[in-house]
């Protein structure tokens, strides 16, 4: 063969490497699209994941609690691809004092971030704001004035409405409500540049019994009834004492007494049932949580104030994931956005999609292992369909804040 | 009747003895023939013996004949005395005192072994080429990839064009292996450690290059590498600062493996003859670079978490595992079997045959 037939050779099985070679331009990034993420957090000690958004930059806002001599707040601000940019803690703020992180915002207008937790421990929680700007420097912080100070107000959840913050939580006032633990429902004008108190309209409720809120909910259009607020969460109220379901709705100006009646929302099961998540699934309103008495997830209809027993066939009663009864072993279940759904599972953590007749999507994802525990905290779904969820690794002996991201069918990967 | 039989085998010794004894001076009988240009009585001289000498001397008688039939001008004689020898010799060269007839003809045969078969085993090391940087921890990138001995087992076959270059087909059986190690959370490290192992099946081909030395061979080459991956473990663990270690051996990840995966190789070798001189084995050794050019994940089955051991992988031992390729280094000890078919140079070869599909007449050697 002469040379030149050599190089021939040569030069074509050198094309054919080059054009075989995975380079980092031919293969797709993983992590802007699906990862699994753990945190160490800002400061040691154990930590865990309470609440998740996307930002205006296209990130993430990562919300939980450091604990270590005491309890912190902190906040992780990543990229899309789960990078931490910046980091706070609650610590250097209030030393010495606990201040469990629950929700957070981002304001549309300033892209202020508003952290909402709960400062110090037993009669003395309060709850407590701290405003950061958008690459994280401390802006401000309150303590929120409430009707009641006297008595601890624990916050539950930060929703954003287009004119309002609306916070949620329970408190122990005990005037002209219920006795024991009850819910409030405030409302924050979203210029937070001053000292922060309910001075707009804010109501207390409870019923017979204790109740434990979960958060708020704005419907999308107020109703005939002037309904806007739907509060959620569980109360004791009903012959057996144990936790049930119950949500009652308020209008704009949080009327004192609650436009549909809280008894009307009391779906009185055998059993505990814990604190859930509303959403809405097409045109439907369903609240979601767990039934401790059947270990079992819950997912009911919530059609004008009434919870709908399996109305049609398609949704109500208990889950059943694969087809198969399962246990639930953690505490915490959440709906989000429309139809996407994260629980505890045999302590590990899933995300699914909720379908009809009450099935998961073919798709639920399990994340856990041999012997960690990990549990859910919230999700959301981001603008493009991606679905992020914050939850807790137990990685004995620590526990850290984790993050799954995944695609709008729980993907992780490109097909 | 015994007397006479100790009798008939001391004579039949004898005589075999003395016919030995003739034989070898047969060679010199030739050399003065030859020398005195009698060239006609060198094939009776030496065709009686040839099969009572040493292989060596043999060839030597064969080289005496074909030149004697040279000299005869008897080109069918010393074509067949010529392949005799090369039978007996196949990779026979002239010296430069050899008559310049013997030189020509010797230019007209192939005397380089058609196919040699060869088996090699040696040890390998393994180095990463990451395409993307994956963490389970966002915060830290102190991962890193050290050396891991594997070995590998490979049986060759080399087709040669000529003396020089040669085609390579191989089958090889490898095990690779390296292990990751990093830390992570920076208040309460853990320190993990991820030994990988990888068991393929490879197919290597490509061109070999070698220096047509007496005894040694240095050599070049390089080429393709397609494997299949049939077995991908890995052994975690996981430790804590505070707490006993975890440990998991033998994940089996071969799911989340591409198990199709393309390499370069490129290498150096060395070659040489081992033996008596006409035993034509030979022993190497082989230093190859295996350049990886598949990335190693499969991008589908990654973080298929419905796998338990991938599950384990990911969320136990917080294992994401980065884009990247695996190279390796590649020492390997062998020996070679060359076959020979001593022919003339119009003969059917892959040379001819490829010189016809490149239209290129016939210039072998």
């Amino acid at each position: 063969m002469s040379r030149r037939n050599h190089i021939l050779v040569i030069l074509t099985l050198f094309t054919l490497f080059f054009y075989s070679c995975d380079t980092s331009e031919s293969v797709r990034p993983r992590n802007e699209s699906f990862f699994i993420k753990y945190y160490a957090g800002p400061e040691p000690g154990d930590q865990s994941g309470a609440d998740i958004i996307e930002t205006a930059d296209g990130g993430l806002l990562l919300l939980g609690t450091s604990k270590d001599s005491i309890e912190s707040l902190i906040a992780i601000k990543t990229d899309v691809a789960g990078n931490v940019e910046w980091d706070f803690s609650s610590s250097g703020l209030l030393p010495g004092t606990n201040c469990v992180g629950k929700s957070v915002i981002q304001l549309p207008g300033t892209s202020e971030f508003v952290l909402g937790g709960t400062k110090g421990t037993g009669n003395d929680r309060q709850v407590f704001l701290i405003i950061l700007d958008a690459s994280g420097n401390y802006v401000h912080s309150s303590t929120v004035v409430t009707e009641w100070p006297d008595d601890y107000h624990e916050l539950s959840k930060i929703t954003l409405t287009y004119d309002y913050l609306v916070l949620s939580g329970e408190t122990s006032v005990t005037a002209g409500v219920g006795t024991g633990t009850n819910g409030f429902l405030g409302l924050l004008e979203q210029d937070l540049s001053r000292p922060v108190s309910f001075t707009d309209p804010i109501v207390y409720f409870g019923i017979d019994g204790d109740e434990i809120v979960a958060g708020a909910y704005e419907l999308e259009n107020i109703t005939q009834d002037g309904e806007r607020f739907v509060v959620y969460g569980a109360s004791t109220n009903g012959s057996t004492g144990d936790y049930d379901y119950f949500a009652t709705s308020y209008n704009e100006i949080l009327s004192n007494q609650a436009v549909i009646g809280i008894e009307a929302s009391f779906d009185e099961e055998p059993g505990d049932q814990l604190p859930a998540n509303m959403g809405r699934l097409n045109d439907r309103m369903f609240v979601v949580g767990k039934s401790l008495n059947t270990n079992q997830v819950y997912l009911k209809e919530w059609r004008e104030g009434i919870y709908q027993n399996d109305p049609d066939g398609t949704v109500g009663g208990t889950l059943n994931i694969e087809g198969t009864g399962v246990t639930f072993t953690g505490q915490r279940t959440y709906i989000s956005g429309n139809q996407i759904f994260s629980t505890d599972i045999h302590e590990e953590a899933l995300i699914a999609e909720v379908k009809a007749n009450n099935v998961f999507s073919p798709w639920p994802r399990h994340f856990g292992n041999s012997s960690s525990v990990y549990s859910t905290a919230n999700l959301t779904v981001l603008q493009d369909g991606s679905i992020v969820m914050i939850g807790t690794a137990d990685l004995q002996p620590i526990k850290k804040i984790m993050v799954v991201k995944t695609g709008p069918k729980g993907e992780m990967s490109f097909e | 009747m015994n007397r006479i039989f100790f009798a008939l085998l001391i004579i039949i010794g004898v005589s075999n003895v003395a016919a030995a004894q003739d034989c070898t001076l047969a060679l010199s009988e030739a050399d003065r023939l030859l020398s005195s240009g009698n060239v006609e009585l060198v094939p009776a001289t030496l065709n009686n013996c040839l099969n009572q000498l040493s292989r060596e001397d043999r060839v030597e008688a064969y080289k005496k004949l074909t030149i004697a039939y040279l000299y005869m001008d008897d080109p069918f004689g010393a074509e067949k005395s010529f392949l005799a020898l090369l039978n007996e010799d196949p990779e026979f060269r002239t010296s430069p005192s050899d008559p310049i007839e013997l030189v020509y003809l010797s230019q007209q045969y192939i005397t380089t072994p058609i196919i040699s078969w060869s088996a090699r085993a040696g040890a390998n090391i393994s180095t990463i080429s990451v395409i993307h940087r994956n963490s389970a921890e966002a915060e830290y990138d102190d991962i890193k990839y050290k050396l891991g001995v594997g070995y590998n087992v490979a049986g060759a076959l080399d087709l040669y064009f000529n003396k020089v270059v040669s085609l390579f087909l191989e089958g090889q059986v490898s095990m690779w292996q390296y292990n990751k190690v990093s830390s992570t959370f920076q208040y309460e490290p853990h320190d993990l450690t991820s030994k990988r192992f990888n068991y393929q099946a490879s197919f290597p081909v490509g061109l070999k290059f070698t220096y047509p030395g007496e005894v040694s061979f240095p050599y070049v080459y390089g080429g393709y590498q397609p494997s299949y991956t049939y077995l991908s473990s890995v052994n975690n663990t996981r430790d804590p600062i505070r707490e006993d270690d975890f440990e998991a051996n033998g994940l089996n990840l071969t799911d989340q493996v591409n198990q199709f995966t393309n390499s370069a190789i490129v290498g150096i070798g060395y070659r040489r003859r081992i033996g008596k001189r006409f035993g034509y084995s030979y022993v190497l050794i082989d230093l190859r670079y295996r350049i990886g050019l598949t990335n190693v994940n499969n991008e589908s089955t990654q973080f298929d978490l419905s796998n338990r051991a991938n599950r384990d992988h990911i969320t136990e031992f917080l294992q994401i595992e980065d884009d990247y390729r695996w190279n390796s280094l590649e020492l390997s000890i062998g020996y070679v079997w060359p076959r020979y078919k001593p022919r003339k140079k119009n003969s059917v070869t892959i040379q001819t045959t490829m010189n016809k599909w490149f239209g290129k007449k016939n210039k072998d050697e």
